[in-house]
Parts: structure tokens; sequence; C-alpha cells
């Protein structure tokens, strides 16, 4: 399928009207928004939340350690080093497994901003790993910034748990 | 649009015009009283301006004439002129009467103005015939007629408050906007649309997963944002009309931070494909890729200046995050922002002189703004918990942001001033990353 089609499949446009507002006033929807034909929607790439991922991985994956990091820093604290020793043990003694390293964020600053410090710290993690003799080939990076919160809350104790770089074998 | 006049001017309209005029220069920033140093400057606050401390034009709206027609005939069940009173009192500009003003008694009584309004059938459509009237004389100032829709709804209303809003200040009001934002109700996180006054929420994308940073381009019929839809932050833009989705940049890593340049032809973003994140220049259709910047830091969230010609952004080469600016080339960076721990999102105002922003002082992130010369900062949201993406409307007047309400997130908005605090959006879930549009036209209007 061209990425185009998938694009115009994925999408459907004036679907739902919210509960009730505040004024309940709807406009009349421009038919020109409804798509002539409607494919099948493209499932197979819908992301599966963190826990689901963690679950289906198998007890071999289990054993890497996710790190964390203060807020809005990047560089690894010696309980990451600590932690990302054994992985890269593991790593480079299981030689098969290739991992996508995820960046998250806790909720403050804005989720652009996350974005970006997600992925400075799935990429420091990942230039760890490659110092210690994992391959880079088999260490993907993905940042989720703020938008995958391991736990909710609005504290330190939550946010500190959702700065990390989560594990995921694939 | 064009105003109907042809009618005779009164000395008492340019009184109204003048002193509508007056009120928008109270409301833009006054005279910047600290030194040109912004690094000096930005130690200390300006005081804030709260409601109530300025002027409000008194403008009268009694019941309106139905002929033929039922009072309630909008698709809500409300009547127009509960409409264009909201419209009036969200502006910021007017106190609305619903009864008829005493006769005038003293000098602040003298300045008036009635909104009158006649619905009727005409070859079968229901039309608005809105008037604006000398209260005292009795003369008119303008008159216009507004196709109500069918079925009838609040568009029509909102385009005489607007037009209201243009004659008695002289800049055309924003009743005729949406607002974007990502909602996550469903438990994904989707793109929604809002009417400006928090009517006819619709979601407008059905993904199924993450979306970030929705942008409206300056045409109105086009959106920019992040993606995860299919796996890895891709930018992507959709149009409206059509529902059409287009690839801006699927690069490698991380497509994020799209902002419209003035003509909708150009996007600044955040791309990370050559190893970190860095501010681009493309078409809208993706070509024709610059990189503006070369730091080894976090650079995103560019924003244009009006005439397209520099950009503020964040980036984090100082150590914390901070607002920098540079020409829309790449060339002559520099530091704007020199507050708190983290200062971050920001939006350049319509009008050029001002620039939002967001900053983490005393724990909390505060809605800022500052000239763009480093100067006259000022705090719009003090110790408000948790403010965030601060977004101009079209008419520099207003500004619509992000807030925690108990543990979830919710669209606020307020004068520029931070007066006039409203609530947008009360759905199930977040609301939050909002775009203001341009104002928006309807085919017949």
């Amino acid at each position: 399928m061209s990425m185009c089609s998938r694009w115009s499949a994925a999408v459907v446009l004036p679907l739902v009207v919210l509960l009730a507002m505040t004024a309940g006033c709807s406009r009349k929807p421009k038919p020109a928004a409804v798509p002539a034909t409607m494919e099948p929607r493209v499932t197979t790439e819908v992301v599966t939340p963190p826990e689901a991922e963690s679950e289906a991985g198998t007890s071999a994956v289990l054993a890497l350690e996710d790190v964390f990091f203060d807020y809005d820093r990047f560089v690894l604290r010696d309980d990451a080093r600590e932690a990302l020793t054994g992985n890269g043990k593991f790593l480079v003694d299981n030689a098969g497994a290739q991992v996508m390293l995820e960046g998250h964020c806790d909720e403050r600053g804005t989720v652009e901003y996350n974005l970006a410090l997600g992925e400075r710290r799935a990429g420091a993690v990942k230039g760890y790993l490659v110092q210690y003799g994992v391959d880079a080939s088999r260490l993907n990076t993905i940042s989720y910034g703020e938008e995958r919160p391991f736990v909710q809350g609005q504290d330190e104790s939550a946010w500190s748990q959702n700065r990390r770089v989560h594990f995921v074998k694939q | 649009m064009i105003l109907c006049r042809s009618v005779r001017r009164r000395c008492s309209i340019s009184v109204l015009r003048l002193l509508g005029t007056a009120l928008v220069v109270a409301l833009l920033p006054l005279i910047p009283v600290l030194p040109p140093t912004a690094a000096r400057a930005q130690t200390e606050f300006r005081g804030e301006i709260r409601e109530g401390a300025l002027f409000k034009i008194p403008v009268e709206v009694r019941d309106w004439e139905y002929v033929e027609t039922p009072r309630r005939l909008l698709a809500g069940g409300e009547e127009c002129e509960a409409v264009l009173v909201q419209d009036l009192a969200y502006s910021g500009f007017f106190k609305v009467e619903r009864e008829a003003f005493p006769l005038p008694t003293s000098s602040d009584r003298a300045v008036q103005a009635r909104a009158e309004g006649t619905v009727r059938r005409d070859h079968d459509r229901p039309r608005l015939e809105g008037s604006l009237v000398d209260p005292v004389s009795g003369k008119l100032i303008f008159r216009k007629s507004y196709r109500l829709g069918d079925p009838p709804d609040r568009w029509a209303v909102h385009g005489f408050a607007d037009d209201i809003v243009l004659f008695l200040t002289g800049e055309r009001g924003v009743s005729q906007t949406k607002i974007a934002f990502v909602g996550d109700a469903t438990g994904n996180k989707e793109v929604y649309l809002v009417d400006y006054d928090g009517a006819a929420a619709e979601m407008k994308t059905d993904l199924r997963s993450i979306t970030i940073s929705p942008r409206w381009s300056p045409t109105g019929d086009r959106l920019a944002f992040t993606t995860f839809a299919r796996g890895a932050p891709q930018l992507v833009g959709l149009r409206l009309s059509e529902g059409k989705i287009w690839t801006i940049s699927d690069r490698p890593g991380m497509n994020s931070a799209p902002c419209w340049g003035p003509d909708g032809d150009k996007i600044a973003c955040s791309l990370s494909f050559e190893g970190n994140s860095e501010i681009y220049l493309s078409d809208a259709n993706g070509r024709n890729l610059r990189r503006l910047t070369w730091e080894p830091a976090i650079d995103t969230s560019p924003t244009f200046s009006p005439d397209g010609n520099r950009i503020a952004f964040t980036s984090d080469r100082s150590g914390d995050p901070q607002v920098f600016l540079m020409d829309s080339d790449g060339t002559n960076q520099h530091r704007l922002t020199f507050v708190g721990k983290h200062s971050d999102s920001p939006d350049w105002s319509p009008k050029g002189d001002r620039i939002l922003f967001v900053s983490l002082i005393d724990r909390v992130f505060d809605i800022c703004s500052i000239n763009p010369d480093g100067t006259d900062l000022r705090r719009l949201t003090p110790g408000t918990f948790g403010c965030e993406n601060p977004r101009w409307s079209p008419d520099g007047r207003q500004v619509v942001f992000a807030r925690r309400v108990g543990g979830e997130r919710r669209l606020f908005i307020m004068t520029a001033d931070g007066a006039n605090l409203r609530q947008l959006t009360w759905q199930r879930g977040n609301q939050y990353n909002p775009s203001w549009s341009p104002p928006l036209t309807r085919q017949g209007d």
C-alpha cells in the first residue's frame, strides 16, 4: 500500500461531536470532509502500551533494566551506569537480541521539548552500550517524550518513574 | 467582508471609534521602561493589569425581532441575541446591557451603541439583518445582512459580533475562529477542533495513536502536526476540507514542532535525522529542506515573526532551556529570555510586538510575555499551577493555553494582559496543545 493511501485510510473526518458542550450548537459538517471511499484501517501500526510490550517480551529481555534520569537531564547517573553495565553484558552474551530504547520524560515542560529530551536520553543510553561493545545496529531508539507516562501523578514520586529509558525487545 | 458604511457618520461615532482605538492601545504593552540590556532587565516583572482596570464600551442588546421565524431557531435552541451578547462579552471590550440604558446624565454615559437584529425569511432561508444604532438619536451606525445557514447556526451571529468589534475598536473580532488541540477522550491522542466559544467540538483525526502539536496554516484550510500513527514521530499535514493527510517529513528520528510561515508555503520544524534536534525550514510539501541551527543542543519549537523574517525558538545551548531568536535564514542567533529555570514554548504575536512563552518560576510554569528586544517582561499567570503552550488569537488580543484542573489539562482563554479568564473545554480526559485559527470564512457568508 502506498504511503498516500495508507494515510487516507487512517483518517476519518468529522466523526465525533463531543459530549454536550457549553452551548451545544454544532455546525453543519461539510460534505467534502468525508472521504469518498474508506479503506480498512491500518491497525498493525497502532502503538501498544508499554506494559503490554513488557509482558510480551521474553524473560531474557526482562533481565534488561530500565534506567532513570534527573529532571531536564540526559546525563547518565551512577545508578544508570551500573544498570547499563549489566544490560551491556547481557547484550554481548546474547548476540541475537535486537532492542528498542524508548526515551521518556515527566510531564513538566512542553511536549515538543520533551520529545527532543527523550531522544537525547535514548541516545545517551545507546552511546553507552555501543561503547561497552554492543553493535549499534542492534540498538534502535525512539522518543515518546511525555506522551506515555509509566505512572500517573503530579508529584516527584511519579515524575521520577517517568524520566527513563525503557528497554523493549523487537 | 465590507461593512455597510453608507450612513452618515456622526460626531459620537467618531468618539466611539477613538475610544475603541485607545482601548486597543491600552491592551497592548505599555511603553518599555526597562533598559534594553535584556539580561539585566529580566530580573523583575512588571505589575499585571487585572480585570476591571480598563474602561469597557457599554453596548445595549435588547430582544430582537423574529418575523415568521421561531425565537429559538438556532440548532442549539438558543436565541441569536444570546450568542451576540456572549461574543461581545468574550471580546473583553464591552459591557453588555440587556435592558435599555437610562438616558445619559454624565459624560461616561454618553458613549453607547445598541445592537439590533431582525430575523426573517428571505426566499425561504432565514437571514439576520443586524444593525448598530446610536441609542440616543436612534440613528443608524451600520447595517448588514447575514445568512443564518441551513439549519440556522451561530456562525452568522459571530459575523455580526465581529463587525461590531471592527466598527467600535477599529479591528475585526475573532468570533469566527476555531481552536485546534490534542484531546485524549478516546484513550488515544487525536486532533480536535472547537469554536472559539467552546461550541461545536469535534474530533478531526482517527489515527488511534499519539498526536503532538497541531498548528493552523495562516490560510485556515490546513493543519500540520506530529503523529506516531506509523510507529515513529512523523510530521504530516491535514487538508481539512478533504480529510487528506500528506507527509511533510518522515526522516529517521524525530519530526516535530511545525510552524507555518506567514504565507502558508513554508514550514519551520525540529528534526533529528542529522544527529540531534535542529531547526529546519522546508516547503509545506516537505521539499527544499534547509538547516537553520547547528548546535549540539536541543533546538525546537520555532515560531515565525509575522513578517516571516525572524524565528523565535527554544534551545538549551546555554544550559537550561531558554527562548532564542534568529533571522529566518539561520543568522544572528541570540538569546532572548533570561528568566526561570526553564523557558519554553514561544509564540510570536500577530502584530509582531510581543512573544509569549512559559517559564518555570518558583517551581511553577507560568505564562509570560516579552518584547522581541528582551524588554518589558510580564508574568501573566503568576502562581497558577501548570500552564502550557500559550498561543495568540489572530488579533493578538487574547491567549489560549492549557492548564491543569485537578489532575487533568483543560484549555483556557484570557486577554493578553491576563484578565477575563474563561475555561474553553470541558470534555473527558485531557485537552492541550492549542492552536488558534485565523478568521475562517464559510462559503456563502
